[in-house]
This record gives C-alpha cells, structure tokens and sequence, in this order.
C-alpha cells in the first residue's frame, strides 16, 4: 500500500516534468512513463492500487495529471479515457511481467505495447461518445498523432525499468517492490 | 526541463452555503446523475433548462461566475477548433447548405452538432467544476470510501485505496521538493538541462529520475517500518476520526435532484433530436 502510495505520487509528478517539443503543439510530459513503470516494477494488485488512487486524486481536483490540471472533468471530458485506460494497462502489464525478476526484453516490449494499446482503445471510445466520432476518425484525431512518442516514451520506461531494478538490487531496497 | 511548481493542493474554494455542507456523497451521486443526462442531452430546449439549474447551483454555492469559468479560458481554442471541424465535416443526406467556402461546405446539421457537442463539453466541465470548488479533497475522499464500499465484493479495497491517496498527497509534496533537489545538485554539477537536441535533452533524464526513485524507495521503506511498528493493519474495524451524516439538506438535494432528473429525461424524450 505505502510503494502504491510512492507510486501514485511518482506518476503525479513525472507528469509534470514537461519538455517542449520543437515539432509539436502536446509537450513531452512524463505522465504515461510514470503509468508504464508502475506496471513494470509493481506487482498486478499495487499497480492498479497506485493507478486508481492516481485518477481519484486527480479526480478530486488535486492537479496530478499533466501539467498540474487536476478536476473531475479530466476523467469525464473528452479525453478522460485515455486516463481510464490506466487501469487495465497497468493490469495487463504487470499480469504479462508477473514475477519480481528482470523478465526478458521482448516480454516487457509486448507489455508495453499492450497497455498502450488499451490506453488508446478506452481513449479513443470515451472521445468518439463524448464528440459523437467515428471510429476511424477517432483513430485520426485521437491516436495516431501520439503514436511515435508514445513508443519513444515506451523504450524510455523499458530502460529506466532496468536501470531502477538493477539499482535497488544493489542497494538491498528490492523487497519494498514485493510486499 | 521544467517542472510545473504550483502543486498546490487543489481548487477547493472554502464556504459556508448549504451547498459545501451537504454530504459528499449527495453531491458525487448528483453529479455523477448529471454527468449521465448529458450524455443524452439533444436540443437546445433541454440545455437551456440546464444552463437554469447548473446558474441556480453556482449561485447558490456563491461561487464568483469568473471562477467557475475560468478553467475554461485555456480550452478555448480547442473547443472553437472542434466546432469549426463538426461545422464543415458533420452532414446528414438532407442537410441545407449554409455557405460554401472554396471546398468545405458548412450544413445546418454540422452547424447543430458543433453547438451541441460545444455546449456538451462547457457543461461537463461546469457541473464537475462545481463539485470540486465546493468540497475538499479530504471530505471527497471519504464520501468515496463508502460510495466504494459495496466494491469490497469483489475485491475493491475502498478503505486501503483512500488510505493510499491520502499517504500519496503527502508523498507528492516531498518528492516535488527532492526532485527541485536533485535537479538543482545535477546542474551544480553542470548538467545543462535545457542544451542539446532532443535526445540529448532525455538522455539527461536518467541521471535525475535514478536517484528520484532510489531515494523515493528508501522513504516508502522508512514508512512502511513506522507503520507496521505501530500495528498499523488496516482495513476492517477501523474507525473515523469524523462520521458522515446525511442530514435536511441532502434530502432536500435529493428530491431537486429527482425533480430535476425526471424532468430532462421528459425533455430527452419528448422533443426530437435536433441533430
């Protein structure tokens, strides 16, 4: 419960370390790494302990989510969905990572991208119910333009996954991940 | 980099109507109602009766207009930019033609759809504004413990998930500061945070993210040991420091409430859909 409370409060604050990007108008915000680390380094039940604590905060208007925005219409307006599909991407890829150890490195990539997979599945619904989309417009508008920085962000967590397991080991810290 | 500082902890705005003293579970299950209705809402008849009760409420809460519309300001272009889009590209087969601008024609039907999904999202975003303007992130959080409650049955911990975001409010403000910390240590040791091209620039994520969690790990571990040094277990049997109570008030807000529920869904059905 306390290592889901670190991470809930570790996602709110990877996403506010925001980088401008030169080509695009969305910066770089560490929001959805902080999302993927957590199904990678956390077992299935504090992942998703971590997560929905995460959104209720934000939803209660603590400005948790990217860019200190915070509200209960974050989950409810038109891209609240990509919020919601939090939940079961961090399910899904500490279900595919299961055990403690370092797992290979094609296992975490297919976990990675099933969860971005579900993130952009719950987000791409909730915005063609909410803008009364199509689906193949809600791809256009909703997925496709995030889609090679989210895989960039993907490689960043798988990396920095390794890095922050091979540290604990070696400072005797990895059992608070196991309880 | 750079790293939003304002974490303040929410947008409550304290008082003292009948509105911030209803229980928090009145007001989550209301808004979770209207959010509904919305969803169906399709004439403008049944948004104006909308925009009446939603001006009621936030007068009523006595909540400053600027205020409750002000989270709105930084949406703008999206939301002129998305009816705009509705405006040339939404059309039904017998749809009249407004005007004709080089290749995009706008029809009536676009026209309604934009106004409809533009009056959609300001109304989503007024009616859950309000709810958190009039309750604290402590007295929500509680309302939610017991609203979540019946999902202990299938293996929700509502108790230990508020629990968590109650630790992890706490958490966010010591790792803000470590974080300011660490950054702060890395460019002592002339690490040029905001230099170099794009993978550069992440490249020097990694010597600032390492030692954010490392040392993130050491506290969870300190606090787990005074935790479970102070038999802290959790869950059943606990008791509150302060019990919700239903009082007048969320009555009277209940039956408004159903009063107002039955009459849009009146509205939804009876007047045809405008889109």
């Amino acid at each position: 419960m306390t290592v889901s409370a670190l991470f809930t409060a570790l996602i709110a604050i990877l996403a506010q370390i925001a980088v401008p990007l030169p080509f695009s108008p969305v910066p770089f915000t560490g929001q959805v790494i902080g999302i993927l680390l957590a199904g990678l380094l956390l077992g299935r039940r504090a992942a998703v302990l971590a997560v929905t604590a995460y959104l209720l905060l934000g939803a209660s208007g603590a400005p948790v989510f990217s860019l200190a925005r915070g509200g209960l219409y974050m989950l409810t307006g038109p891209t609240g969905g990509y919020l919601w599909g939090f939940v079961p991407a961090v399910y899904i890829t500490a279900s595919i990572i299961k055990d403690n150890e370092l797992s290979s490195i094609y296992r975490t990539a297919l976990a990675m991208i099933s969860a971005l997979a579900i993130i952009y599945i719950c987000g791409a619904a909730q915005l063609s119910l909410i803008m009364g989309y199509s689906a193949g417009q809600a791809l256009l508008v909703g997925v496709i333009p995030f889609l090679p920085l989210d895989l960039f962000k993907a490689a960043l967590a798988i990396f920095l996954g390794r890095q922050i397991h091979i540290t604990l080991r070696r400072n005797k810290l990895d059992h608070v991940i196991g309880e | 980099m750079e790293l939003t500082k304002n974490i303040t902890l929410g947008v409550y705005l304290p008082g003292e109507t009948a509105i911030h003293h209803m229980d928090p579970r009145t007001k989550i299950i209301a808004t979770v109602i209207l959010i509904t209705l919305l969803l169906f809402v399709k004439s403008y008849e049944a948004y104006l009766v909308f925009l009446i009760f939603t001006a009621a409420v936030i007068i009523g809460a006595g909540i400053p207009l600027s205020y409750a519309l002000c989270g709105l300001k930084p949406m703008l272009p999206v939301l002129v930019l998305m009816w705009v889009f509705q405006l040339f590209l939404y059309a039904t087969p017998d749809a009249e033609v407004i005007f004709s601008l080089w290749i995009l024609t706008a029809t009536d039907s676009g026209l309604h759809m934009g106004n409809m999904i533009t009056l959609r999202v300001i109304f989503l975003f007024t009616v859950t504004t309000i709810l958190t303007l009039t309750t604290s992130i402590v007295s929500l959080t509680d309302g939610l413990e017991i609203l979540l409650k019946p999902l202990q049955k299938i293996g929700l911990p509502s108790q230990e998930l508020v629990m968590t975001m109650v630790i992890a409010l706490r958490f966010v403000l010591i790792l803000a500061e470590e974080l300011d910390k660490i950054l702060k240590a890395q460019m002592a040791r002339g690490v040029a945070f905001d230099r170099g091209n794009f993978i550069q620039k992440t490249r020097k994520i990694f010597p600032v993210f390492l030692p954010l969690f490392i040392n993130a790990f050491k506290r969870a571990e300190e606090l787990i040991v005074a935790m479970e040094s102070r038999s802290y277990s959790g869950g059943r049997g606990r008791t509150k420091m302060k019990t919700l109570r239903m009082g007048r008030v969320d009555m009277a807000a209940g039956g408004i409430m159903i009063l107002f529920a039955a009459l849009m869904v009146f509205l939804i059905v009876s007047i045809p859909s405008q889109i």
